[in-house]
């Protein structure tokens, strides 16, 4: 970093501080999942969530959307969603009498692709593919999506007859895999308040929050991270504990190189979060579980036992030496 | 044995026709079975309740079972005959010394249903318990290995049945009843109670098998001395005698005279009889050398019923030849079984991942004798060479090694420099502040690229020397 470091490292600090506590104002607990999502958001990822409905997760995508008065939008995955109807189609104008372009759903900063797994393959590779090449093509016309852009997709852990699970190679473009739980007693109680105070409706309301950074500022974010250092023994760490993944016993299908680079790129926001201009271990640990957890497939051994991949994540964890020199 | 009083009919029957009697036996006369099974394995439960680790409590009851099934059998050899049931003639059986071998040498024999009712119930030396086990199950020995299979799976059934009767009327839903049996079935977790538990569904499958297997057993073995020792005929013939007993007293004492005749007839019957065995006809021998390991197939092999096993002669290159297939047939179960030891460890040990713990391997007594002789020298040679990160690197490993050794805090070598922190949490405020200084210098050194000055240096060195370096 240059001698303005100090000043783009206060500017990171105090946008992620902000971001994270003005999402904090509607979405009550869940920390682990919050930092996640603002990790990865900065990090130009998507994010697969995986909850239970009522868990708060358009909450979520409206309120971070909210943050930069970015636009969102909401795709219910069922059964019968065609490609079309996530990137957009041209339509025969009679008016005017030629075809014009309708974008789709997936015109936005914020998508929110709630029960992904509904939809059949076509249509999931449909939106996989956009969340990769970050453009749309309609009929040999190609769009480039919003920037920011970040995809958000919902897996429900239960009800899973009639569904089309995710391929491993379309799991891997997700940067990371959060999971949402049921809050705590106490934090409940504290949502139940919020939503129902002084008003008839039994949702929290995102209209309070402000806009606290600008697009351009999160452009800015995006590119202070980009220059946080990673020293080459802690690059080294993080490869390490991903080419374990390949070679452990438990697991059956590794995680790929794209989990190594995720892992750095999470990292270093999360460097930033804690005002550092450079990553030490314990960011690619911190990062670990959201990185590895869609991207490895258990023996059925293990999974007849009932050993969750996060169990196994932290046992691989402890067998990957830490760097020392 | 009276073999008047037999209930059963006798006839030849086949292996399946055997085990098919040796149920309804079971059946018929189940209650006084199982409390005769009940008397003996009872205390053998409480005894094995007294151990602290289930394995040994599971490994106490199992080893016992042929001193339980020893009972089954007394009792349905005394029900069989139409006799009384006592728990003294129950406990006849123990009188057996070779009871003893099949609770250490023969533990493990497949064939413990057929043998026990010849070692019990015949009272033999061992030499002729031995050649007449040989000689009545020569041609048929398979449905002994069956019944000990289907004992087993039948076992393993009932206490699978029983786990998953329980979980699923005790818990509300699905999920939490397969996580209890699953929970209850990883036997290196298990808890008292579901230990105690576990034992019991063992327990119960254990006695209901048990009169099962005895009592097919038993069944083969009646059908094995009917097919050879002809007891269906001695039986039909023992009813002739009783029913024609009278008429051949009444015959003897009015016709006194044929008594004479009848002797005189039976001498020239005899005397033709040996003239005819003695012919060479009847005295033709074949000498078959097989196999060792074939000696007890020899009947089949060469369709011969009635060669005496110790006129089989066995070859002496055929002799080497079975030690060696015994040989490598025991090595290989050893390897396997070693193997299989080995898996389960390192697969299922002590964590879910077990391939390399390299958090563990290290012991600190290693880890110390892994620093160079003389650290604060080495430390300081280092920095004057300009090798900073080489300084501060020895510097924070040695301060980790020597507060882990000091303190135990149990770090390992996977643990980041923040976990190294947070697990000297509370250990003496001087040297956990030394640890946090020198942690702080060796980061930036190491990820900030920054260098830190030498009064810093020299500060945290003092330090290091004085609360956390060995004196």
């Amino acid at each position: 970093m240059n001698s303005d470091t100090n000043d783009e490292l206060q500017f990171a600090t105090d946008a992620l501080q902000k971001i994270a506590s003005t999402i904090r104002q509607v979405f009550i607990g869940q920390e682990s999942v919050v930092n996640d999502l603002l990790r990865c958001f900065v990090a130009s990822g998507h994010v697969l969530l995986e909850g239970v409905p009522g868990l708060g997760k358009t909450l979520l995508v409206r309120a971070l959307a909210a943050c930069f008065s970015g636009k969102t939008g909401r795709i219910q995955f069922t059964p019968d969603l065609m490609p079309s109807d996530i990137t957009g189609h041209s339509i025969f104008n009679m008016k005017e009498g030629k075809f014009e372009v309708r974008k789709g759903p997936i015109f936005t900063n914020i998508l929110l692709a709630d029960e992904i797994n509904r939809a059949p393959a076509k249509t999931q590779a449909a939106l996989l593919e956009v969340m990769q090449e970050q453009r749309v093509s309609i009929d040999d016309i190609t769009f480039q999506v919003e920037s920011p852009f970040m995809v958000l997709a919902t897996q429900n852990p239960i009800e899973q007859d009639g569904t089309y699970p995710l391929p491993e190679a379309e799991l891997d473009r997700f940067m990371i895999k959060s999971l949402i739980s049921y809050p705590d007693e106490a934090t409940e109680a504290r949502i139940v308040e919020l939503a129902t105070h002084g008003k008839y409706s039994t949702s929290l309301n995102v209209d309070v929050i402000e806009p606290c950074v600008s697009v351009d500022e999160i452009n800015r974010l995006r590119q202070i991270t980009t220059s946080v250092e990673v020293d080459e023994s802690v690059l080294s760490y993080a490869v390490r504990i991903v080419r374990e993944t390949r070679v452990a016993s438990g697991i059956s299908r590794g995680a790929s190189p794209r989990a190594s680079i995720a892992a750095i790129v999470m990292a270093r926001v999360a460097a930033l979060q804690e005002a550092r201009t450079y990553v030490i271990p314990d960011d690619v640990k911190a990062v670990a579980l959201p990185v590895l957890r869609h991207r490895i497939a258990l023996t059925t051994d293990l999974e007849i036992e009932g050993k969750s991949t996060d169990t196994v994540i932290e046992d691989l964890l402890a067998q990957v030496e830490a760097p020392r020199s | 044995m009276q073999i008047e009083q037999l209930q059963v009919a006798l006839k030849p029957r086949t292996m399946w026709e055997c085990a098919d009697l040796g149920t309804k036996l079971a059946l018929r006369w189940f209650p006084s079975l199982a409390i005769a099974w009940l008397l003996i394995a009872l205390p053998f439960l409480f005894i094995a309740m007294q151990f602290e680790r289930f394995l040994i409590q599971l490994l106490f009851l199992w080893w016992f079972k042929p001193l339980y099934e020893r009972t089954v059998l007394m009792a349905l050899s005394i029900l069989i005959f139409d006799g009384r049931l006592t728990i003294r003639g129950i406990l006849r059986g123990f009188t057996d010394t070779r009871l003893w071998f099949y609770l250490t040498l023969f533990r493990f024999s497949w064939r413990r249903s057929e043998n026990t009712p010849i070692d019990a119930l015949e009272e033999l030396d061992f030499t002729t318990q031995s050649q007449r086990r040989q000689w009545l199950y020569a041609s048929d020995n398979r449905i002994a290995v069956i019944v000990t299979s289907f004992g087993l799976m039948i076992e393993a059934i009932i206490v699978l049945a029983l786990i998953a009767l329980f979980y699923f009327f005790t818990q509300s839903d699905f999920n939490s009843a397969y996580a209890g049996a699953l929970k209850i079935l990883n036997i290196n977790e298990i808890g008292k109670q579901e230990s105690t538990f576990l034992l019991s569904a063992i327990f119960i499958a254990m006695g209901v098998s048990a009169v099962f297997y005895v009592s097919v057993g038993f069944a083969t073995y009646l059908n094995r001395r009917t097919i050879k020792e002809g007891w269906d005929l001695e039986l039909g013939f023992k009813k002739i005698v009783n029913r024609l007993g009278v008429l051949v007293l009444s015959a003897a004492l009015v016709l006194p005279g044929l008594e004479a005749i009848a002797r005189e007839s039976a001498s020239d019957v005899e005397a033709v009889l040996s003239e005819v065995l003695d012919a060479p006809e009847f005295n033709q021998t074949k000498t078959i050398t097989v196999p060792e390991h074939l000696s007890e197939y020899v009947h089949d092999l060469f369709r011969v019923e009635d060669v005496e096993p110790s006129r089989i002669q066995v070859g002496i290159g055929s002799r080497v030849v079975s030690w060696i297939l015994k040989f490598i047939l025991i090595s290989s179960l050893i390897v396997a079984f070693v193997f299989l030891i080995y898996k389960f460890h390192a697969t299922y040990g002590s964590g879910v991942l077990r391939r390399r713990a390299k958090g563990s391997d290290f012991t600190q007594s290693i880890r110390v004798k892994s620093l160079p002789a003389n650290v604060l020298q080495t430390i300081q040679q280092h920095w004057l060479n300009q090798e900073i990160r080489e300084s501060l690197s020895l510097l924070y490993s040695a301060s980790v090694i020597y507060v882990d050794a000091k303190f135990t805090c149990n770090i390992k070598e996977c643990d980041t420099e923040g976990e190294c922190i947070r697990k000297t949490r509370d250990i003496q405020a001087d040297a956990r502040d030394t640890l946090l200084e020198i942690t702080q210098l060796w980061m930036q050194i190491a990820y900030a690229k920054a260098t830190p000055s030498e009064e810093r240096f020299r500060s945290a060195l003092q330090r290091f020397e004085k609360h956390v370096a060995p004196a």
